[in-house]
């Protein structure tokens, strides 16, 4: 990851900026989406992801200390996903995400249930937390 | 199946106001199917699109519209070996790829 850093550096322009855009474990909430209502079903155990977390963020923490950029900004925010029903949203989990987020027995009875007493048309939402950093090049690295 | 993913447009508006990329030259690594790239790909002059599975390149490929086409270029490669001369970008975009 630092040496993709240092080819991003490299391919930079000296005023160029860096956007580092990507969704971080942070129990990602499960909602059952009513005409009027929203209905908590639980947490995604999204720990599988921490690890991927920590590294991305150790790699950029090294490239900074090494002069290569200088953070900027910083924001947080909600990146939906949202399906017709629990059994797609299981579908696509555990064929797309089976590396970052897990959907245990309980959570998945708590939805399949709330999807069953809601009356009307439901969707099923997860919501990652996304984190965007900007970066400025810096033009003298530390050797 | 039907999903609908970001349907506020949180990461499009979020990209726009942090990243400035109006007129600006775009290395974006880890483009995929090219989800993130239609989300600013009329505000950038011009856009370098990187990834290492060939099979959501072409999809990208194949998906991108054809009035973008001669601003957009999708390129098979990884972060490590970024094929462009240096100091050529104003943006570089990690697309969910750190």
């Amino acid at each position: 990851m630092v040496h993709a850093l240092e080819q991003i550096w490299e391919a930079l322009a000296p005023d160029g900026v860096l956007i580092d855009l990507r969704p971080v474990a942070a129990r990602w909430p499960l909602d059952i989406l009513a005409e009027r209502r929203v209905l908590r079903a639980g947490r995604v155990d999204d720990s599988p992801n921490a690890p991927d977390d920590r590294a991305a963020d150790a790699a950029i923490r090294a490239a900074v200390r090494r002069g290569l950029f200088r953070r900027v900004a910083q924001a947080t925010f909600p990146f939906d996903y949202v399906w017709d029903s629990v059994t797609e949203m299981t579908e696509h989990v555990t064929t797309n995400w089976h590396d970052c987020a897990v959907l245990k027995p309980g959570l998945l009875k708590r939805a399949q249930r709330l999807e069953g007493e809601v009356p009307g048309e439901t969707h099923v939402r997860i919501t990652l937390r996304m984190i965007l950093r900007t970066y400025h090049r810096l033009e003298r690295p530390r050797t | 199946m039907t999903l609908s993913r970001d349907p506020q447009e949180a990461e499009t508006r979020y990209l726009h106001q942090y990243g400035r990329l109006d007129g600006a030259c775009v290395l974006e690594v880890g483009c995929g199917e090219g989800r993130l790239t239609w989300r600013y790909a009329g505000a950038a002059s011009s856009i370098f699109a990187i990834d290492p599975d060939r099979v959501g390149l072409a999809a990208a490929q194949q998906a991108c519209p054809p009035e973008w086409r001669e601003r957009i270029r999708f390129v098979l490669a990884d972060s490590e070996h970024i094929p462009f001369p240096h100091r050529r970008f104003d943006r570089a975009i990690l697309a969910w790829s750190l």
